[in-house]
């Protein structure tokens, strides 16, 4: 009777486990589509006979909430009362004027001298016309939310964004997987199992339970203000006062990410490498083979699946960390790139904008409301895109290597 | 008579419990030589301690000489290395390494010698022709070693020592793992062998210990009871236990 009740309920938790995930996928798929479909263009006719144009932001049972034009930066809305409408109607030659400083203009019929007259740099959309016009719509909306330029109050394309997470997160495996092999080949092959061993092995493992806030502090008071100083002084003296490695940066935030995932790095490469069997070792030792050639030729091509999953858990881990980030380099505008065709081409110094950081920022800035939040799900949206297509190589990498060693059985 | 090998008082301690003691055993060059006893007497250790992979061993102190060739490994500083391209070892279960079966020939010639391709590919042939395993993987160099079956898997593992022209081939229970008839070949493989190389043999069974060797050790509890030429140790043992054990009242 136990044992029946101990599987429903261990059941019952799965479901909830895997309820709640398709919930939240859901939710970041449907919020983050939806914010790159512009909604309808309103023309209402009210009690006493005014009349209301607007973008429909939110609808409820009771009320409806109106964007109405956005002058230099700054929305206006209007909130009604579904009991003051009279009439409505979604006219098909309703139109969107949209500048590249996000001013908006709204015009219920987009053939009157009135809006003839606007500027011809405006991009025109039409949000209720059907057909070809509103696929052309949603890819020029799709467009924007990728390509637009980044404006200095932090709105506009997330392209910069995206572009710089994906050199963050690339540079920061390229720093944590030799360091993470190094620490993880000496604690299975190298070191005696002794005392301090072992409190080594459960320190880097504690190590993960550190709030990530506590690295990014670690990575200001040390790398950016000791570190970043003194190179300042050393190589970048003529550019003093103002500084060039003494500030948060790409470097900082990726050497910050490498150690926050280091101890999942070491922990996952250090079981895969004892996972290699015994035998394995031995065949190559009793063949002549050094220590050191051994573990080159035969136990890290063997662990190679485990390594990769250790790659895999990084990547995850890393590309959902803001709050360190915050604090060595992440801002909310970035004029330039932290890559370019210039060389040195990986700009190491440069403050760099986070997908992450962007997702904070839309989700808490009170100037979009409603529409600032369906933003931040479709930056969520691309940022999981991008964790899922770099996982993906990596799983399939994994699959192909699995497919290779599956015969190696236990050690 | 030339020695390949010998031994002299060796023994073994794994955390100060004494796992061999005083063994003093003769190999003489390009014979068989078989080391029997029951389970847990000690033969593997043995062994292990000819070609010192009994390192891997944590605690472990070894005690006595090993000479390879008259030389004392121990005393003359002989590199591990190097004692093992010269002493090949072939292991209970195949472990071909994950990889083609021309890599795994190829294994210890190309950490030794860093041949040229042309010679690496007349080695290889060489040493799987040996094994007479050439007409079954000639087609098949560039498969999965883990591909063939665990027959063919153990004489691809001993090309593969015999690839780095050892001196002598330590085989623990080579066929343990094997059906009967990939054990017969192993057997021909061995006696075959002992023309070019000094080979000792650990084996659990009796039988194959008499067919394939010239001398056979009978080890018991850690030491040496008994050592001398097969024909006369299975017919004629001279102490109880290796009787009792021979005519398989345990084991």
């Amino acid at each position: 009777m136990i044992g029946r009740s101990l599987e429903r309920l261990a059941g019952g938790a799965l479901a909830l486990l895997l309820g709640a995930f398709a919930l939240i996928t859901a939710a970041v798929v449907y919020q983050g589509i939806a914010a790159l479909v512009p909604p309808p263009l309103l023309q209402l006719q009210l009690h006493g006979g005014e009349q209301v144009n607007g973008l429909l932001l939110r609808e409820t049972e009771t009320e409806l909430e109106l964007l109405l034009e956005v002058r230099a930066a700054k929305p206006s809305w209007r909130r009604l009362q579904r009991s003051q409408i009279v009439h409505r109607s979604a006219p098909e030659s309703a139109c969107l004027l949209h500048a590249s400083d996000g001013r908006i203009r709204l015009h219920v019929d987009c053939t009157t001298a009135a809006a003839a007259a606007d500027p011809e740099t405006w991009t025109r959309s039409y949000p209720n016309a059907g057909g070809t016009l509103a696929l052309q719509r949603w890819w020029q909306a799709a467009r924007d939310f990728l390509l637009a330029p980044v404006r200095p109050d932090g709105q506009g394309g997330i392209g910069s964004a995206l572009v710089s997470t994906l050199v963050l997160v690339l540079l920061m495996t390229v720093l944590v997987v030799p360091l993470g092999i190094g620490v993880a080949l000496y604690l299975a092959e190298y070191a005696q199992d002794t005392r301090l061993t072992r409190a080594l092995r459960l320190t880097v493992a504690n190590l993960a339970a550190v709030p990530p806030v506590v690295f990014g502090l670690f990575g200001l008071g040390l790398l950016v203000h000791v570190f970043g100083s003194q190179l300042d002084q050393w190589l970048f003296a003529e550019r003093l006062p103002s500084p060039t490695f003494a500030t948060g940066g790409l470097l900082w935030a990726s050497l910050v990410l490498a150690l926050l995932t280091l101890p999942v790095v070491v922990v996952a490469c250090e079981q895969g490498l004892q996972r290699v069997p015994m035998r394995l070792r031995e065949a190559s030792l009793a063949l002549g083979a050094t220590r050191s050639e051994t573990v080159l030729r035969v136990l890290l091509p063997a662990a190679r699946p485990a390594l990769l999953t250790a790659f895999i858990l990084a990547v995850a881990r890393a590309s959902a960390e803001v709050a360190p980030l915050l604090l060595v380099g992440a801002v909310r505008y970035a004029a330039r790139l932290p890559v370019s065709s210039e060389a040195p081409f990986v700009h190491l110094e440069r403050p760099f904008m986070h997908l992450g950081y962007r997702v904070l920022d839309l989700a808490t800035s009170s100037a979009g409301g409603h529409f600032a939040l369906q933003q931040a799900f479709a930056c969520a949206l691309v940022l999981l895109l991008l964790v899922l297509a770099l996982n993906g190589a990596a799983i399939a990498a994994r699959f192909r290597l699995r497919a290779r060693y599956r015969d190696l059985g236990t050690p | 008579m030339t020695l390949a090998l010998q031994t002299i008082e060796l023994g073994l301690k794994v955390a100060k419990r004494t796992v061999l003691e005083g063994i003093s055993l003769d190999f003489p060059t390009g014979s068989v030589t078989a080391v029997i006893g029951p389970s847990g007497c000690g033969k593997t250790s043995f062994l292990r301690c000819l070609n010192r992979l009994t390192e891997l061993w944590p605690q472990v102190t070894q005690l006595g000489q090993v000479l390879l060739g008259g030389v004392d490994v121990q005393r003359s500083g002989m590199p591990y290395p190097e004692l093992r391209r010269r002493v090949g070892m072939v292991f209970q279960r195949p472990n071909p390494f994950p990889g083609t079966v021309y890599d795994n020939v190829a294994y210890g010639l190309r950490l030794h010698q860093r041949p040229g391709r042309s010679e690496l590919d007349d080695r290889v042939e060489a040493a799987i022709q040996r094994v007479g395993l050439w007409a079954e993987v000639r087609d098949r160099l560039d498969e999965d070693a883990l591909a063939l079956s665990l027959g063919q898997q153990q004489r691809l593992v001993i090309a593969r020592a015999l690839a780095v022209e050892p001196e002598v081939l330590l085989l623990d229970e080579p066929s343990s793992a094997l059906d009967p008839i990939s054990t017969l070949r192993i057997e021909a493989l061995i006696t075959e062998l002992k023309n070019r190389y000094t080979l000792i043999l650990v084996t659990h069974n009796v039988q194959q210990a008499a067919r394939v060797a010239d001398y056979t050790a009978f080890l018991y509890g850690g030491q040496l009871l008994e050592h001398a030429e097969s024909v006369r140790l299975f017919t004629n043992p001279q102490r109880q236990e290796t009787e009792d054990y021979i005519t398989g009242r345990y084991g």
